[in-house]
């Protein structure tokens, strides 16, 4: 099953279960708040799934590890390759 | 006996007889350890695609030669210049000379044929059991083979992948508008594909050459998808994938920034794997 197939299935299934809420809530005016919470369910997952993503990203980029030291060491090596590959004959230009 | 180690330790200047024994017990283990590794029959091929890499080569066949060294694998580097009009081979060809032939292997090719291609050209000629892949432009530091090696001895591990967004993975010379972009498409990736990498465009790894080779047949993309597509593909079969940090040093991104070009293909790339696998 590919990842595609998976998440269609998935959406089939929400869709079902969605439906059926929607469905069973009775129409009129007592449960109004109800029948409208459940016709934007859909959207209100989508928003906090957005939400948690850009909470999540964020954090990724804060916390993403800044390698100065791995900088600073490689100018270092690339010096000392030079002056050792000179004695050992290479040519630089 | 027990006086002759004490005036010993005491003439080394260790604190106490118990240092002193656990030193001794150190150095004869190390020298054991080594002898070992001198012993078991894994060798390392490095293959190392390079295009107008001139002045970069040297540089890395001196650290994976010194690295190597240090710690006591066997190994072989390969060279796949893919017809570099600045003079990447005969730098390759001075380094022949200086290193010989069995450490510096030479497999050019006429001109640019992509990653995938490289890497069969590259391994059909190759003496080791094992190969390491890795970027020959200094953003990848040989001194991670070692971790990799290590990594890959713990469980025996089908390949290793190093990470820069794990563990001690990092990255110097990246722009925030740069590490937003990679975040947000790394996220992307891991909620749509799941592949229980964290990792997926890096491109320095280690593999069993067999596991490559079947890997690089079964694989159709190219670029950053390339290496989504091994990773994935290495998940299909059931092979092990272990992970190590890296420091991914860019000195190139100022130069080459990451174009629409390149977000629409790896755009185009994610949903065909999404879609297929």
């Amino acid at each position: 099953m590919t990842k595609l197939v998976e998440w269609l299935g998935l959406a089939g299934l929400f869709a079902g279960v969605w439906a059926y809420l929607f469905i069973s809530t009775p129409a009129g005016s007592s449960s109004d708040f109800a029948r409208h919470f459940v016709l934007f369910l859909p959207f209100y997952v989508l928003l906090a799934f957005a939400v948690i993503s850009v909470s999540i990203i964020a954090w990724r980029v804060y916390t993403f590890n800044d390698c100065k030291e791995a900088a600073k060491e490689l100018k270092q090596e690339i010096a000392d390759a030079k002056t050792d590959l000179r004695k050992k004959g290479f040519k630089f230009d | 006996m027990h006086s002759i180690s004490f005036l010993f330790a005491y003439v080394n200047k260790f604190e106490s007889l118990e240092e002193f024994n656990k030193a001794s017990v150190i150095s004869v283990s190390n020298k054991f350890l080594s002898a070992n590794k001198m012993g078991t029959n894994d060798k390392y091929s490095v293959l190392l695609p390079t295009y107008n890499e001139k002045d970069n080569l040297p540089i890395i066949v001196w650290l994976l030669i010194k690295s190597f060294t240090e710690s006591g694998y066997d190994f072989e580097i390969i060279v796949i210049d893919d017809g570099s009009p600045d003079g990447t081979l005969d730098v390759a060809k001075q380094l022949q000379n200086i290193y010989g032939d069995k450490k510096i292997v030479l497999r050019p090719r006429e001109k640019k044929l992509g990653l995938g291609t490289a890497y069969i050209h590259g391994m059909k000629h190759a003496t080791g059991n094992f190969v390491v892949i890795m970027d020959a432009d200094l953003s990848h530091h040989p001194k991670f083979i070692q971790q990799f090696i290590e990594k890959q001895k713990e469980k025996d591990y089908d390949l290793v992948s190093g990470t820069r967004y794990s563990g001690n993975g990092g990255v110097f010379g990246w722009d925030l508008k740069r590490k937003i972009i990679s975040r947000g498409a790394n996220y992307v990736t891991q909620v749509l594909l799941r592949p229980g990498a964290s990792d997926l465009t890096g491109s320095f790894r280690l593999y069993k050459k067999k596991v490559l080779e079947k890997l690089v047949q079964s694989c159709k993309s190219k670029g950053y998808v390339f290496q989504m597509e091994m990773i994935i593909r290495a998940r299909q079969f059931g092979f092990t994938i272990g992970e190590v940090g890296i420091s991914f040093v860019d000195r190139v991104y100022g130069e080459s920034k990451l174009g629409g070009n390149e977000i629409y293909q790896f755009a185009k790339g994610l949903l065909y794997l999404f879609a297929t696998t």
